[in-house]
């Protein structure tokens, strides 16, 4: 059992793998092409040193006016420019030398560059650039300065391993020949420093410019020691996707550095990647199937040596069942890239189809395409039925693509009957299209309603349109109606949309009046409601009730009366009359704010009243106490 | 039984004799307020207590003037002399109607 689900896996890791072995989806196509010369030519008129440089080791410039005005333009760059020394200089003598300049450089920088190597160099990324500065100058670098940059290399490398500095590394060990081969050790620490992404791609840390910078060293370094490809094939169509990916670049630099890079993978043997893909769009017409593949490199251009065989495995997508397992490919003698096979002999049924291509057992790649059917209309039956099927239905028969002569009427009592059978044109089989409608337009008025049509259980598209019930649907609105029959399928070469008949619809008008939509506008006012009052007793209830509260009132000067008042003592002296004034005032404001007053008012009146009450009853009551006083001390005296 | 009249005439006919007239006063003046509330609180269960605002501040007012009549006679009781000390009566009759300004204030304000 355990060997069993050994070999499974087995299996199908190796289905895995093998297919898409070694081939892309894509390559770089003369679109591509056409817009990253455009990016070049638009480096060459920008005012960056670095974008100049690598435009102009793209595209020739044979215009010796301009030649000449870029040739002053990038002295001037040259001096403005911010980049490195080593950057810069190796720029500027490098576009110097692509554009063919007369004039000569000046001495200063020469003997600048010449005496670089003199020195100590900073970091691997200068040697890289002065031994390419070297070179473009084509000045022979020294023995004894050679073997100086190898060792600083070395030593540099024990340091720095960042992915740029063994990038730089590499590409200056390439120059540097047999003498710094001590770098190919360091190929496979930074090839497993690529980042796979989804797992279809791999790039390096650091995007297009480093990722294609490592490609062209670690394969230029093993090119240039004749060691075996640094990358294996699975890897070498990882990293030529990403590279595709990045196709869009819209920099001189990268535009360059992603050529170069897709050159470098694309020329070495044994890995290097292709681009196998259908040509067109995929679609066959099911009366010529013709299989079209194209085989290129990643630039598009031919193999060579030329794949010799191909040979595809067809089968079904829906169901993975086989309808070939070997067809073989020809090679068209006009186009050394274009394969085709004939698939006629298949007999291929409307669907889609996967075939697994295999180019000289190396390269595998499935693709997907699609066989068009063509769909007949085998019979169509319109009529007019009565709703509750009292009467036997009249249809008539129409045929494709005639309009029906007559005009049909049908009012509310009746419905509208649609019965059309289509057929797969090849073989007359009953087929399922993705779309059939019934759409009926009314001229006048230009508006159009659709209904679907349902699949009956014979595979027969059926219609049926009670007329009084859809009545709504209508708008009640009573016309000639065009009918229409739509048929549409993405596996469909011939979806159409048929004009059968016209049929007169009368509608039961609705009852009563359809309510006016309410039309957007202000709410009607909220008016504040304030509670409802309870109810009140009987006015007469309240009356004696007033009434029973004075009579205490009664009742107290009764008694009092009767008590006998001492009202001796109640002078006319002013104080005692301020006083009973001030507070009989009182009252009667207090009086006067229960009617009509606020608080604000009565307290602002209230004051000043209150201010003489007391002034005045305070003397009072001082009259009173010191007459009390003097009444006891005489009674205690005597 | 009889005792309890005899009770009540002794008690009575202390109370004529020994109450100064003053008190007297003051104690009619509590019959009037103490009947003048029963009379609303009769009302309001008879016919119902709306408008509550207006019973309510009717029968506080009658509550407030029952007790403020009340701390007069306590303190113009010559009786309690020692208990007030430094209050005369006349100082007493004074805050009474202070009190009562700020009460009808509030009773005139919350009556509606």
């Amino acid at each position: 059992m355990l060997r069993l689900c050994f070999m499974l896996l087995c299996v199908l890791c190796a289905a895995a793998t093998t297919w898409s072995a070694r081939t892309v989806d894509s390559h770089l196509g003369p679109k591509d092409l056409t817009r990253l010369q455009k990016v070049f030519v638009d480096g060459l008129s920008s005012n960056d040193l670095q974008s100049i440089f690598f435009a102009s080791l793209n595209i020739e410039t044979s215009d010796a006016a301009t030649k000449q005005t870029l040739c002053q333009k990038i002295v001037t760059l040259h001096a403005e420019s911010k980049l490195n020394n080593f950057e810069k200089d190796y720029y500027l003598i490098g576009a110097n030398k692509n554009l063919r300049c007369t004039a000569k450089l000046a001495e200063s920088l020469l003997s600048s560059v010449y005496s670089s190597l003199d020195g100590e160099l900073g970091t691997t990324t200068e040697i890289y650039y002065r031994i390419a500065t070297h070179k473009a100058l084509g000045v022979e670098i020294s023995e004894a300065a050679q073997t100086k940059i190898v060792k600083r290399l070395q030593e540099l490398l024990k340091k720095d391993d960042t992915l740029s500095g063994l990038g730089y590394s590499f590409n200056a060990a390439i120059q540097l020949g047999p003498s710094a081969s001590f770098v190919a050790n360091r190929i496979e620490d930074a090839v497993v420093q690529a980042d796979e992404v989804d797992g279809k791609l791999l790039q390096f840390e650091g995007g297009l410019s480093i990722t294609a910078l490592i490609l062209n060293g670690v394969f230029g370094v093993s090119k240039a020691l004749n060691k075996p490809a640094p990358v294996t094939a699975e890897q070498a169509v990882k990293f030529a996707n990403y590279l595709l990916s990045r196709r869009s670049v819209q920099t001189a630099k990268g535009a360059h550095v992603l050529i170069e890079a897709l050159k470098t993978i694309s020329g070495t043997e044994k890995i290097s990647p292709v681009c196998v893909q259908l040509i067109g769009n995929g679609q066959l017409d099911a009366q010529s199937p013709t299989l079209n593949v194209a085989i290129v490199d990643l630039l598009g251009k031919p193999l060579s040596p030329a794949v010799q065989s191909v040979s595809a495995k067809i089968s079904v997508k829906k169901d993975n069942s086989v309808l070939s397992e070997k067809i073989q490919l020809v090679s068209k003698s006009s186009d050394k890239t274009t394969y085709a096979a004939d698939l006629s002999s298949l007999k291929p049924g409307r669907g889609i189809y996967v075939a697994e291509l295999n180019g000289d057992g190396v390269y595998k790649q499935k693709v997907q395409f699609k066989v068009l059917g063509r769909v007949k209309v085998q019979s169509l039956e319109l009529g007019i039925a009565e709703s509750d099927a009292s009467a036997a239905t009249r249809k008539q028969s129409i045929n494709f693509p005639n309009k029906l002569k007559d005009t049909l009427t049908a009012d509310s009592t009746q419905k509208l009957l649609l019965k059309a059978q289509l057929v797969d044109e090849r073989d007359s089989k009953p087929i399922t299209v993705h779309q059939a409608f019934v759409r009926l337009h009314n001229k006048n008025t230009d508006k159009e309603i659709i209904f679907v049509a349902e699949q009956d259980s014979s595979k027969a598209y059926k219609f049926d349109m009670d007329v009084g019930n859809q009545a709504k649907n209508f708008n009640y609105e009573n016309g000639l109606y065009n009918i229409y029959l739509t048929v549409g399928d993405a596996s469909l070469s011939n979806s159409f949309e048929w004009l059968l008949a016209d049929v007169q619809l009368k509608f039961n008008q609705p009852d009563g009046e359809i309510k006016a939509s309410v039309v957007s506008g202000p709410l009607p006012e909220i008016v504040h409601q304030f509670r409802v009052p309870d109810k009140r007793p009987p006015r007469i209830v309240s009356d004696i009730f007033t009434g029973l509260c004075i009579t205490p009132l009664v009742l107290l000067f009764v008694f009092w009366a009767k008590l006998g008042i001492n009202v001796s003592n109640f002078t006319l002296s002013p104080s005692t009359i301020g006083f009973h004034l001030g507070f009989g005032g009182i009252l009667a404001l207090f009086f006067v704010f229960w009617l009509q007053l606020n608080m604000f008012q009565t307290l602002r009146m209230l004051i000043p009243i209150a201010v003489f009450t007391f002034l005045c009853g305070n003397r009072l009551l001082r009259r009173l106490y010191a007459q009390r006083t003097a009444k006891t001390s005489v009674a205690s005296t005597s | 039984m009889v005792e309890i009249s005899s009770v009540i005439s002794k008690f009575y006919s202390d109370y004529v004799q020994n109450t100064p007239k003053k008190l007297k006063l003051v104690d009619i003046y509590l019959g009037y307020i103490l009947l003048t509330g029963i009379i609303q609180f009769v009302y309001c269960c008879m016919v119902g207590s709306f408008p509550f605002n207006s019973f309510l501040s009717g029968f506080i007012s009658t509550v407030s003037c029952f007790v403020l009549a009340v701390c007069l006679r306590l303190q113009a009781n010559p009786q309690n002399k020692a208990v007030f000390a430094g209050i005369s009566p006349e100082r007493g009759f004074a805050d009474f109607i202070f009190a009562h300004i700020i009460l009808f204030l509030v009773v005139m304000n919350f009556i509606g």
